[in-house]
């Protein structure tokens, strides 16, 4: 029996020693890094990891997971003290993130030795990484919206709310054609919403971050033009599955990670771009910003390396423009976006010169919870008729500075 | 066994206890159940308890947690500025509920009736009817989603052609209007429980005596009388099963909601564990969606004492 028991324990302890030595390697020699599934260009952002393990002989091992889920798991991982050395993410993360104190201060790696020239890369792009003057992260990819339009459906794009509104009395059929699609409320549309207000000369927070500035005139005006376009754009045309790639819809806000399924999959949709229209003649053509960041997690064993990978991912224009590729967004290094591909593009050439113009989020550390529950509730109230526009608006800047104010 | 350890008696400890004929097949049994042991106190008891800590905490799953005591509780029930969906989301799914239990438990009665007769192709429909039990969720969303599809979906088209239907009834975008959203999503998760409900009502049909029917007619009862003073008596402890097991599935309602509608529009479909989870993953407030589901726990609880003590369930009742 002690023979038995003394053989059960010798197949345990065999079956350990197999299994411990992935673990040991995984945890020493290589930097692991969490990135997005990516549809496209998945070889070549292989390729260009080859070849940073090439040039500096550190291991990278990376980890694909699908954008929907991505912050779900990063975040189980981190609970669960299994976080990656390094990893995409979303800009409103960043100051949460770093408050919490899980991210790297990249200020000494950055002025080091394998330094960077900040003002290489687009600043607004950068300052999201900024939080309390100290930077977490070095910019991945950069996004705004801008008015896309069905060219068999309208000549001209509209370039004022008036002349929009025009274009929608005129193409619209009932049943048939829709003037706009009409952003839905919740967190998507609250996403968009900034674009509206800033067009509107509004803002939605206040200059120094310490209350909102939502429930202005701008934004007021801003729903209320949703509002006017939802009675030339009839839900049930709207909301059929790719109805503005069926040519059903004449114009739509959105940003430049549809242009390469539109010429994939819809060969017969003839679309333009065209920048976001502005409340008045002489007013801004003002957008939204998005994008991702790559960080390094405090509990990195090997910081240089981690820091190499993403100087060596953003830094060099040919793969900060793969990196932008890879998630179908702009590059942030002012150098890349000069690359013809973005000028000569007539559609990204639009983005490009949107981008200028485009608002940075607010960096408050409860905004992802406000732009949801809040602005997004407030826009699904006055889209489905519950309370007027400004009465919305109102309600909820109350509740979004309350809110502010419980996390100072 | 050998003679030399049996020769010292004094060994104490698990090889001693080993010598022993009766603790080795209790030590034989515990081994064999070892692996369901381990996986229920890993998987099972151990996220219990701990969710049940980190429900007096606030936590974001990166710093560590602080204890807050019953904070998050009294939170949920009376701050409605942080947490404004506490009670809507909840009311939610106690209207999902009242619209597909009925559903739920008359139609897979009708049809399991028909079934049991000896109709024609009975094996098939049967298959039938269970294919949307193992059919993935998100397949059937998006079977679904494809059927309600405003412009080219099935069903509108059905209604826009359709003489007599198109004069009652109208086309909707069915999932983006707040009144319709949540009653098609209560429809489809009827639907998708319909092959399981039919089976045990078969079952349970079954498993009555044919005498029963037998004697009854007999006596000249025909089968409007059968099915009243035999069938649906019968069936007391199937309909009381598929009643407290169906709802304690529909109070955890989540993937309709999750893969459809997002809980949208205008929140009319944010059921409660679809809100729970916003708050773990999406507001990163673990502390809350730990509570939540104790909460929801114990509503359920109350529900299914409920049940027992006031839905007859024998069949003498």
């Amino acid at each position: 029996m002690i023979k038995r028991f003394a053989s059960l324990l010798a197949v345990i302890f065999l079956m350990a020693c197999l299994l411990t030595p992935m673990g040991i390697a995984a945890a020493k020699g290589a930097v692991s890094f969490w990135v997005y599934e990516p549809e496209l260009k998945r070889e070549q952002l292989e390729k260009a990891v080859a070849l940073f393990e090439r040039e500096t002989g550190y291991d990278v091992e990376i980890t694909y997971i699908p954008k929907s889920d991505f912050n779900t798991k990063l975040n189980t991982a981190i609970a669960t003290g299994q976080a990656p050395e390094v990893s995409y993410l979303d800009q409103p993360l960043v100051p949460r993130f770093a408050v919490d104190g899980i991210l790297l201060n990249l200020d000494p790696y950055a002025d080091g030795k394998t330094g960077i020239d900040r003002s290489k890369y687009y600043q607004g792009a950068l300052n999201t990484n900024v939080v309390g003057k100290k930077l977490y992260g070095l910019p991945l990819n950069q996004t705004c919206v801008a008015l896309y339009y069905n060219r068999d459906l309208i000549k001209t794009p509209p370039t004022t709310w008036d002349e929009w509104i025009d274009m929608a009395k005129k193409v619209y059929k009932k049943g048939q054609i829709a003037a706009m699609e009409v952003p839905p409320g919740g967190g998507w549309g609250a996403w968009l919403f900034p674009a509206f207000v800033a067009s509107a000369g509004g803002r939605m927070v206040s200059d120094d971050e310490t209350k909102v500035a939502f429930d202005e005139q701008p934004a007021i005006d801003a729903l209320k033009l949703w509002l006017e376009m939802r009675k030339y754009s009839d839900k049930e045309v709207q909301d059929s599955a790719n109805s503005f790639q069926n040519g059903l819809v004449a114009t739509k806000i959105s940003g430049p990670w549809e242009i390469s399924g539109f010429r994939q999959n819809f060969p017969n949709l003839k679309f333009g771009v065209a920048l976001v229209p502005a409340k008045t003649k002489d007013g801004i053509h003002a957008s939204n910003i998005g994008g991702e960041n790559l960080v390094i997690y405090k509990s990195a064993k090997n910081p240089q390396a981690a820091w190499e990978l993403i100087r060596f991912l953003t830094y060099r224009p040919e793969n900060a423009i793969l990196c932008a590729e890879v998630t179908g967004n702009f590059p942030v290094l002012l150098e890349a976006a000069q690359d013809d591909r973005y000028r000569k593009d007539e559609s990204l050439k639009v983005f490009l010169k949107q981008m200028e113009t485009a608002q940075a989020r607010p960096r408050m550390t409860s905004w992802l919870k406000i732009n949801d529950e809040i602005v997004g509730k407030a826009l699904d109230q006055a889209l489905s008729g519950e309370l007027s526009p400004e009465e919305a608006l109102k309600q909820a800047a109350k509740k979004a500075n309350l809110l502010i104010q419980r996390d100072k | 066994m050998r003679p030399a350890a049996a020769a010292s008696p004094k060994r104490t400890g698990i090889f001693a206890l080993l010598k022993k004929e009766k603790y080795r097949e209790y030590i034989a049994g515990y081994l064999f159940i070892a692996p369901l042991i381990v996986y229920f106190i890993v998987f099972q008891i151990t996220p219990m308890a701990m969710s049940l800590l980190y429900s007096f905490t606030e936590w974001n799953m990166r710093t560590k947690p602080t204890f807050v005591g019953l904070r998050n509780y009294v939170d949920l029930f009376t701050n409605t500025l942080f947490y404004p969906m506490f009670w809507p989301s909840l009311w939610i799914t106690l209207k999902y509920i009242l619209m597909i239990t009925p559903i739920s438990l008359t139609i897979p009665l009708l049809l399991a009736l028909i079934l049991n007769t000896k109709v024609k192709g009975q094996a098939f429909f049967r298959t039938a009817f269970y294919i949307p039990v193992v059919t993935p969720g998100v397949a059937q969303a998006a079977l679904w989603k494809w059927i309600l599809d405003p412009k080219f979906g099935l069903l509108n088209a059905f209604i826009r052609n359709t003489p007599l239907i198109n004069r009652l009834f109208s086309t909707h975008s069915w999932l983006n209007e707040t009144r319709t959203a949540l009653p098609v999503l209560a429809v489809m998760g009827a639907w998708g429980g319909l092959g399981y409900n039919i089976l045990i009502y078969l079952a349970g049909l079954k498993a009555i005596p044919d005498e029963l029917y037998e004697s009854a007619y007999v006596d000249g009862a025909n089968s409007a009388n059968t099915l009243i003073h035999i069938t649906l008596p019968m069936l007391k402890p199937t309909i009381f099963f598929l009643l407290v097991t169906g709802l304690i599935g529909n109070f955890q309602v989540f993937d309709q909601m999750y893969l459809l509608t997002g809980g949208g529009p205008n929140d009319s479909t944010l059921s409660y564990v679809l809100s729970l989870y916003n708050h773990a993953f999406r507001y990163y407030e673990m502390g809350i969606a730990c509570s939540m589901s104790y909460i929801l726990l114990s509503i359920i609880l109350i529900i299914t004492l409920l049940n027992f003590k006031f839905v007859p369930q024998t069949i003498d009742d």
